[in-house]
């Protein structure tokens, strides 16, 4: 009996190994492949970044990364839609991820979402309130409301906290 | 060959000059406000845009065979870059028997994005280039040198020492760019319009301390900095680029007397320095000395017209005087030699701002904050 408890924890610690090893390399292919998307999209190679980012999702389907990276490459082509859906489920998978809601955000204003926008940029902003980029967006939602003196204000502070105190 | 090279030139440098001749009749002093001439600049590195390539630079030894280099840094959105490559391209054909080589580093951005690499393949590709364009990430290099204004090129002999580093591109600084190219490669003596002056060589460890304190000044670690610049003066009482850091830094620490002091010492010791010239001008501006402030920078703007810190502090200065029409001219002029400025277009803003010219204000605070965000920049307008 006891031999066999041995067998039977021995052989359940091998899997969880096993396991283990697995998932690692499954992180680590996915490093790779993020990698090898950035580059293909820095190169303007958005297809091929696109490819590499869909084979994450078959072996990591829970990779926020690449719905991130995904939404960035839609969004620049304009394509807000196909952004809204990645950048929606990357929000899911990680919740607390600041640039995932704010680039949300930004794709959000892009559709004439603002209040949603408005609404997550605020989370972000509870935190972070001289976030620069919750800032701009911030502006973005004020001057899609056509109060250009609200979209200076926050810009305006965006910038002063950026450049007021560096002079180097 | 320099007849030769400048028959070329001068066809299609007249007009240039006809354009230009306002803006350049003043020296072409120095491009960088961390690296004075006689100084060994930075190493850095960075991909070539064609090939991708690692293109790794370091200052030369001096050794037989050791290579001139010119570094010009330059951005598409800038029309004299491209009338300085086109020129480039011509001396590095001139020169390819010889110990030259050009570096082309692009500073269009803080981060590349698709975009910006399309623009600057489609430059490469319209002017043929035959020499390496690396793409400077975060403008590290930049940075690192102090560019002051874009293009801006830096001329280092075989050991590796800044020889030449003028900010903008004119007929004059075209000119002055191949004459001492020339007398570097031993083509030509020194003299007609060659302005390679005596170059101050500082103490090697005088040197190594400065380095030292800039790097770590750029990390923000002001203290260590400034004791590392407290020893590069004790090593070499006559160098005037620590002084000028530390200023540098005491603007940056609110210390605006101490940084006052230090870039008068500065000024004393290298009077052509208009990074150290302005640098006062600011610290006087920042205690509300206005009137001694504006003459700090005028004087730094006779040094050099393009250096765009001290049109902004001129203009700073003017409007708190009331002139606001010699303010927006000011402003105007910094705004045409670095359109993406981000730190210009946030004065220029305020400016408009306080004018109540709020549509203008709201373009250029949008151009400026965009220069500053992690987010993709887009095309189009938010829906309204």
């Amino acid at each position: 009996m006891v031999i066999l408890g041995c067998l039977c924890a021995g052989l359940l610690l091998w899997a969880s190994g096993a396991d283990a090893a697995g998932r690692q390399a499954v992180i680590q292919r996915s490093r790779v492949l993020l990698v090898e998307a950035q580059d293909a999209f820095a190169a303007g190679q958005s297809d091929t970044a696109l490819a590499r980012l869909d084979a994450i999702l078959v072996e990591d389907p829970a990779n926020p990364d690449a719905y991130y990276f995904i939404g960035l490459i839609k969004l620049s082509h304009a394509d807000t839609a196909g952004a809204e859906v990645a950048l929606v489920e990357g929000v899911r998978l990680a919740p607390l991820s600041r640039r995932l809601k704010l680039l949300l955000a930004r794709v959000w204003v892009e559709s004439g979402k603002t209040v949603e926008a408005d609404k997550l940029v605020t989370e972000v902003m509870v935190l972070r309130p001289l976030d620069v980029d919750a800032l701009y967006i911030k502006g973005l939602i004020a001057l899609a409301g056509s109060d250009t003196t609200a979209a200076v204000e926050f810009w305006d502070t965006a910038l002063n906290e950026e450049l007021g105190g560096g002079e180097l | 060959m320099k007849t030769h090279l400048s028959r070329k030139f001068m066809s299609r440098s007249i007009l240039v000059m006809v354009f230009l001749s306002a803006m350049v009749l003043g020296t072409a002093s120095a491009a960088f406000k961390f690296i004075q001439e006689g100084m060994t600049p930075p190493e850095f590195k960075g991909k070539d845009l064609l090939t991708g390539d690692e293109v790794v630079w370091k200052p030369g030894s001096g050794d037989e065979g050791s290579e001139v280099v010119l570094i010009v840094f330059w951005a598409t959105w800038s029309p004299r870059s491209m009338d300085l490559l086109r020129d480039l391209k011509e001396m590095s054909e001139e020169y390819r028997e010889h110990a030259f080589r050009v570096i082309a580093v692009n500073v269009d951005g803080q981060k590349p994005t698709p975009m910006m690499m399309k623009e600057i393949s489609s430059k490469w590709v319209e002017l043929d280039l035959p020499f390496p364009i690396i793409v400077d990430e975060g403008l590290k290099t930049f940075y690192a040198y102090g560019v002051i204004a874009v293009p801006s090129v830096a001329l280092v002999d075989g050991a590796g020492h800044l020889r030449y580093g003028p900010s903008g591109y004119s007929y004059i600084i075209r000119d002055q760019i191949v004459d001492s190219t020339e007398v570097l490669l031993g083509l030509r003596e020194a003299g007609a319009i060659a302005t390679l002056a005596p170059v101050y060589r500082p103490n090697p460890k005088a040197s190594r301390y400065y380095h030292l304190g800039r790097r770590l000044a750029s990390q923000q670690l002001y203290e260590r900095a400034l004791g590392n610049l407290d020893k590069a003066v004790e090593e070499d009482t006559g160098f005037s680029s620590p002084y000028s850091l530390k200023g540098q830094i005491q603007l940056s620490l609110g210390e605006w007397d101490k940084a006052e002091q230090n870039f008068a010492r500065s000024v004393e010791l290298d009077s052509t320095s208009v990074a150290a010239m302005a640098g006062w001008g600011r610290s006087l501006l920042r205690q509300e000395k206005i009137g001694e402030a504006a003459e700090k920078l005028t004087a730094a703007l006779e040094l050099d017209d393009t250096y765009t810190p001290a049109l902004v502090d001129l203009a700073e200065c003017r409007t708190i005087e009331g002139k606001l029409d010699e303010a927006w001219t000011l402003y105007e002029a910094a705004r045409e030699l670095n359109p993406r400025n981000p730190e210009l277009l946030f004065h220029l803003g305020r400016f408009l701002r306080n004018k109540g010219e709020t549509a203008s204000a709201v373009t250029v605070y949008k151009t400026a904050i965009e220069q500053l965000v992690t987010l993709p920049i887009l095309e189009s307008a938010p829906q309204q």
